[in-house]
């Protein structure tokens, strides 16, 4: 969410990470955590102050955009926030999978970054039932760790090869 | 002695017999000799060391303290390519997947000939390599850390008809973590800052962190040292600037920094006039069985095509966050497809293609640059993957992603499979990174080619030298770190021998 001491682009910026993230990650009852439950605008906010200053403004400024130059391919009066959720989805689409590229280029650089930040959730993880075999203990993204793993496997055969004809 | 942030803030001037600017590849390799021929060497590095307590699985946040631009750093030009170098103690040798491949004999002859370099054809550099590979504990991935995703990997190449195999890394004890981009937690990884900075500084080398240069200092034709600033690693804000004054100063800072330094310094002439780069495509095969695609070496098998001279097969695998990036749809359908991603494994192809580019500094002393990608490059790049994804089809894949726009979302029959040779991909049409660049400061006999000489100095300047991935006179072929590390090696012992 906005902190009351974001500027005027900052508070855009965060409402267009949310009202991406909102359709991106619905709630839903398949037992995955939603835009909430991964804390995607916050983590989003933290990952922008982590970023260097030239990134960091880029990364904002694609927010921006699509909070407030997004409607402009949409059709709607309104900001990209206050447009039905259906519609934020038709238009993320539409962006990703546009022929004229730098739509293109707009739409995968938001769904890349959002799916990044969503997927890099301890819950999001658990989901996909990811794990590790080794143990990290300082760091705030804990999986669960399974040293024995890769060790519990059975031997491994090379297989053989019938090498093809050269191609070119 | 290794000195971080917290005792460099308030800037500093130095003097000393080299400075290497860079604690990368070329650069520790650098250190560790002029170290151990007994000169007093200064090392900076833009970026902090990585404690290993400030490592995380979170992709974004390790991306965004340790790369350089926070990961976001991108070529442009036919497509806007994300390509990603570690800005911390160890350079990208901390955040790549340690593989360590010898310069085919094909690119050591064509960069021999072409350039006039008979020093590669050398046995020295045989002997540089060997080097390398021992004391970075170089060996064959164990098939006991491979995990069931590099396996599949290599049962869809043998399907092909593409004998792979594991492929030789730097790392010692490797535990099959997968965590390789973003930084290997156990020590295992043998990245410079383990296997060679430790000896610079025993034997008396300085190495200064979180400082970054900005300017090669000159008197006349002659360099006489360098000047930065400090840098706070958290908040990117300079706080005091330095100075270092050698007569050898040594630039290792990686193929965009090297020439963006020179230029910055009025040191132009042909200088970023050319750039190159490895380019690629993947291809993510989803099979029936459970994967655990998440463990497991993170790049532990590789084939070298046959069929495709500079086209190379590898397994892949990195943070979740950074590999499934494009994964899916949106909404609840999305949620059901990442249930998939347990079931996963990938193949890559990496291509030394002709392509051919420029890098330029920009004000604000980050690098802007240009890739041209020819259709036709594109066209094997799609012809070395399209058997990588039959073999995975033939292994049992449900279904085969590879994210290139305009072909099927996945692939599922042999029609599908087959778009791919269509001819109407485009370069900007593949979700692909350039992460092995080259050939920025190209060395040649020929001034004309290149503005390094093949001693590694700089033309027209006396007291510098280039001595990495920049001196390329193009692709490599293979992954470029040895190749490095081994020039570096034979080059800066020559250095360390010239009278003072």
């Amino acid at each position: 969410m906005p902190e009351p001491t974001d500027g005027f682009w900052l508070r855009r910026a965060t409402d267009g990470i949310r009202a991406t993230a909102e359709v991106l990650f619905p709630a839903n009852d398949l037992g995955a955590p939603d835009w909430r439950g991964a804390d995607v605008v916050a983590r989003t906010r933290l990952w922008l102050g982590e970023l260097p200053p030239e990134s960091r403004r880029l990364v904002t400024l694609l927010f921006i955009a699509t909070e407030l130059l997004a409607p402009l391919t949409v059709p709607s009066f309104g900001r990209f926030s206050r447009t039905s959720p259906e519609r934020r989805l038709r238009a993320l689409r539409r962006w990703r999978d546009s022929w004229f590229v730098p739509i293109r280029f707009f739409g995968t650089a938001l769904e890349a970054t959002m799916k990044m930040i969503y997927l890099s959730h301890p819950a999001s993880m658990r989901y996909i039932g990811a794990y590790k075999t080794v143990a990290h203990p300082h760091d705030p993204l804990q999986l669960e760790v399974r040293p024995d793993a890769l060790r519990s496997r059975p031997p491994y055969t090379m297989p053989p090869v019938q090498a093809r004809k050269t191609q070119l | 002695m290794i000195e971080g942030f917290d005792t460099l803030r308030q800037g500093f001037s130095v003097d000393c017999d080299v400075v290497v600017v860079g604690s990368g590849a070329a650069g520790a390799v650098a250190a560790a000799n002029f170290a151990e021929a007994g000169l007093k060497t200064v090392v900076l590095e833009a970026g902090p060391a990585v404690d290993p307590r400030d490592m995380t699985r979170d992709g974004p946040r390790f991306l965004a303290r340790y790369y350089w631009e926070g990961g976001l750093r991108m070529l442009q030009g036919s497509a806007p390519i994300p390509t990603m170098q570690g800005r911390c103690l160890g350079g990208s040798t901390v955040v790549n997947s340690a593989i360590m491949l010898p310069l085919p004999g094909w690119v050591r002859e064509e960069w021999a000939r072409e350039e006039n370099l008979p020093w590669l054809l050398d046995p020295a550099l045989d002997r540089a390599f060997t080097r390398v590979f021992e004391r970075c504990k170089v060996g064959p991935t164990p098939l006991t850390v491979m995990g069931r995703r590099n396996e599949l990997a290599l049962e869809a190449l043998a399907a092909a008809g593409i004998p792979a195999g594991p492929l030789p890394r730097a790392v010692h004890g490797c535990e099959g973590a997968a965590d390789c981009i973003t930084g290997c937690a156990s020590g295992a990884k043998q990245s410079v800052d383990r296997a060679y900075l430790p000896d610079a500084t025993r034997d008396g080398a300085r190495v200064m962190t979180c400082s970054q240069v900005d300017r090669v200092l000159t008197e006349g034709t002659r360099a006489v040292g360098v000047s930065g600033w400090v840098t706070d690693p958290k908040t990117h804000e300079r706080t005091a600037p330095f100075t270092v004054r050698a007569p050898r100063v040594i630039l290792a800072a990686g193929v965009m920094a090297s020439p963006v330094l020179l230029i910055r310094s009025g040191i132009r002439g042909l200088v970023g006039s050319t750039l190159y780069a490895h380019i690629g495509a993947g291809a993510m095969g989803v099979m029936d069985e459970v994967v655990d695609p998440w463990i497991g070496a993170t790049q532990g098998v590789g084939a070298i095509s046959a069929d495709i001279r500079g086209l190379k097969y590898e397994s892949l695998w990195a943070s979740t966050s950074l590999i499934a990036g494009r994964w899916g749809d949106f909404g609840s359908r999305y949620y059901e497809q990442i249930q998939d991603l347990k079931h996963t494994t990938i193949v890559v192809v990496v291509y030394r293609g002709a392509v051919h580019g420029h890098v330029k500094a920009r004000r604000n002393g980050l690098p802007s640059m240009k890739l041209t990608i020819p259709q036709s490059e594109i066209d094997v790049v799609m012809r070395g993957l399209h058997p990588a994804v039959e073999g995975l089809m033939k292994v049992g894949a449900r279904y085969v992603g590879t994210s290139i726009h305009g072909l099927p979302k996945t692939m599922r029959t042999q029609a599908e499979v087959d778009t791919m040779l269509s001819g109407r991909v485009r370069a900007r049409d593949i979700p692909m990174t350039a992460n092995h660049v080259f050939g920025s400061c190209r060395m040649s006999a020929d001034p004309k080619r290149g503005p390094v000489d093949p001693e590694g100095r700089v033309r027209g300047v006396d007291g510098l030298w280039v001595l990495d991935t920049s001196v390329f006179p193009s692709g490599s072929a293979v992954n470029p770190q040895a190749t490095c590390m081994a020039v570096s090696d034979l080059l800066s012992r020559r250095i360390a021998e010239l009278p003072a």
